[in-house]
């Protein structure tokens, strides 16, 4: 089996990771972890960070909506992949502004804890999977057959 | 020879909301063997004991999902068909099936056997004779008979495998370069076996011994069901299983909509690796129960990308507003030419457009849609490691298994070698830039890159790894001193429990597991069969 996994190996796996460890507690106590469909924040927070990996200007140009492809993914999965791809977005977002806000999907990496290190590359995978798993994005992809 | 599903046999396949209102027919009565798992494993076992006249009743936790619902959109079927776990530490990611046929559906075809070398490890470490590939060649045959195990012809080469063979070469190594057995006969070459084959070309258990079974009409398939525990009693210490305590859990909800013991004479557990560990530790009065789940191997995998002046892949084609890429077969070489000695082989990667972006989430916005615009000039190849981990033992946490997982010396070094290998290689053959599979990688333009990120120290932690090769946890054994199971896969110390799974294994396979494990299974369930 190859390929598929390191999309999404991190955001399933975090996912469920972060249900039970004890990193959030250490960083942000107060949180309560949502266990619910995908709130309007994390929606917004979700759109955020897909302008910082993907030009603005690719959005518009093929028409892909990243946060409308995530509602279709969310539609499509399983009640316990909906739970934890809501839980990574919904958890990141909360501890967002020790990275820099909708900036944490490259900051997080530098982070000390393991977990978020790999949270944030769950959820730059994440977004990079609902803009190009859009068949509409190959209209940014050069030919094939060219010289670079 | 690949055998339809039709409908009568989709009459036997229960879900989960069938089996919360009227079946009582199928939940209230004794089997003559329960299986455990519709994956390798599982399967083989329930459509060879079904054949051979046993009343069989498998258990999948995951949903039927027939091949018209495949899509080979990552949008659709990216989260669908598997189950992930995360050792502790979040090292490694352990991916598995979970839909009716388990791994089958989601692996890349690839038939594969251990090395030689293997089979001598095995055997010593099993104390049992008939540990050998040529013991078991007949279980190979009949099971790559029934999946169309055919070796690829090289004159289906793409430009992806072109590399890997260019590769074996300027490393030296061009007897390493092995053309690959796979379970296809007629591959339609669109490349992306990882999210189901819709065209149904792939031999999977849908299309195999499940089909197999239920023409038998001895076996009845229950999926959405959760085995939790095995149901049994200690008599003279000995245990002896009578059922399976499942749970049926709806896919699309996660709502438990029954909970039930399903009755059985013989137990067959082929849940995977870690889960069969887990489900044997949730059984109380097991006997050896120390010793279950002690020893678990990952052989993880690592992609390496690579970016060429010279387009690599092809324009795929949009139908009925899918992109389908026809990226010709997936893997028509096995580059094992280090294998031997230094524990590591690679493949061609599935290829397709989200596993690049992710795959360079690191970079800069601009650095990163220069590199996706350059898709088709990608390429990549999957290293897969054969591992002796320091500390990997499945252990429970209030009910919930987790793997408590440590690499040795050993394997981070067999890692950081191979990462540089497929490094050197891609280079070799006049790649421009090679990205590595870390969190934060370092640039790779040239052999001085190379040079200096093979003197780094290196943790399983800092690489993006996942292994669905996981094996281990129950191993054969002649006696209690040598396994936790005997030649035949009963679990020591009890009457009826058996194992059909990569658990079996005494030591990573150093191959794709597949076959191995199917052969095993047909072994066991042969034996069991003819009491």
């Amino acid at each position: 089996m190859t390929g598929i996994e390191t999309v999404l190996t991190e955001i399933d796996a975090v996912g469920r990771d972060l249900d039970r460890r004890t990193f959030l507690k250490a960083v942000a106590a107060a949180f309560v972890m949502p266990s619910g469909p995908l709130a309007e924040d994390d929606e917004r927070f979700f759109r955020r960070v897909t302008a910082t990996l993907v030009p603005e200007a690719d959005l518009r140009r093929t028409g892909i909506d990243p946060v409308g492809n995530l509602r279709h993914l969310l539609q499509r999965t399983r009640a316990d992949h909906r739970r934890r791809i809501s839980t990574l977005i919904s958890a990141v977002r909360r501890v967002s502004f020790f990275y820099g806000g909708e900036q944490v999907v490259l900051r997080g990496r530098t982070s000390r804890f393991v977990l978020m290190q790999k949270a944030s590359r769950a959820l730059a995978s994440l977004c990079l999977l609902c803009v190009w798993g859009d068949p509409r994005s190959f209209a940014l992809v050069d030919l094939p057959g060219g010289r670079t | 020879m690949m055998r339809p599903l039709t409908e009568s046999h989709r009459r036997r396949i229960y879900g989960a909301r069938e089996l919360s209102g009227t079946a009582d027919e199928v939940l209230g009565r004794s089997y003559d063997v329960c299986v455990i798992g519709s994956g390798p494993g599982g399967a083989v076992a329930a459509g060879t004991l079904a054949s051979a006249g046993l009343d069989v009743v498998l258990i999948e936790r995951g949903a039927f999902r027939p091949p018209k619902d495949f899509t080979f959109q990552a949008l659709d079927m990216a989260t669908r068909l598997g189950h992930v776990e995360l050792t502790r530490g979040y090292r490694t990611a352990l991916l598995q099936g979970n839909v009716l046929g388990g791994g089958s559906i989601i692996y890349g075809a690839v038939a594969m056997r251990p090395p030689a070398a293997v089979w001598n490890e095995w055997q010593a470490a099993t104390g049992l004779d008939d540990m050998s590939e040529a013991a078991f060649e007949p279980h190979y045959a009949e099971v790559g008979a029934a999946l169309s195990v055919t070796r690829q012809s090289t004159a289906l080469e793409n430009r992806p495998n072109a590399i890997v063979r260019e590769m074996a070469h300027a490393l030296g190594r061009p007897d390493g370069l092995h053309v690959v057995h796979r379970y296809t006969a007629g591959c339609a070459g669109v490349g992306l076996c990882n999210f189901g084959c819709a065209m149904d070309r792939k031999g999977t258990m849908l299309n195999s011994f499940l089909p197999m079974g239920l023409e038998s009409g001895h076996l009845t398939v229950l999926t959405e069901c959760e085995a939790e525990a095995l149901e049994g009693e200690r008599r003279s210490g000995v245990y002896h299983a009578s059922g399976v305590r499942i749970a049926c859990r709806v896919a699309e909800t996660g709502d438990v909509v029954r909970r039930s013991v399903v009755k059985a004479r013989a137990i067959v557990a082929a849940a995977g690796a870690f889960f069969t560990s887990a489900l044997l530790l949730r059984t109380r009065d097991l006997p050896h129960r120390d010793r279950i789940g002690a020893k678990v191997y990952l052989q993880p995998h690592a992609q390496v990308f690579a970016l060429f002046d010279e387009s690599v892949t092809q324009r795929g084609e949009i139908v009925d507003e899918r992109y389908i890429p026809f990226n010709g077969v997936p893997a028509i070489y096995n580059f094992l030419g280090f294998l031997p000695d230094r524990q590591f082989w690679w493949l061609a990667s599935t290829l397709f457009p989200a596993n690049l972006a992710a795959f360079v989430s690191h970079l800069p916005q601009a650095d990163h849609a220069a590199i996706m615009r350059r898709y088709h000039y990608t390429t990549s190849v999957t290293i897969t490691t054969r591992d002796n981990p320091e500390r990997s033992r499945v252990t429970m946490d209030r009910g919930r298994p987790a793997l408590d997982f440590r690499e040795s010396r050993r394997d981070a070094e067999i890692l950081r070698d191979s990462l540089c290998c497929a490094a050197r290689g891609f280079l070799d053959v006049g790649a421009r830039r090679v990205f590595l599979p870390l969190l934060r990688p370092p640039q790779i333009a040239g052999a001085r890159d190379v040079d200096a990120f093979a003197r780094r120290p290196l943790g399983y932690e800092e690489v993006l790894l996942y292994s669905d090769h996981t094996s281990g946890g129950t191993p054969m054994g002649r006696d209690s001193r040598h396994g936790v199971t005997n030649g035949d896969g009963r679990l020591f110390g009890t009457a009826n429990v058996y194992v059909a799974d990569s658990s079996l294994f005494p030591s990573s396979c150093g191959a794709n597991p597949s076959w191995t494990i199917m052969a095993l299974s047909h072994r066991m369930a042969s034996r069991l069969a003819a009491g």
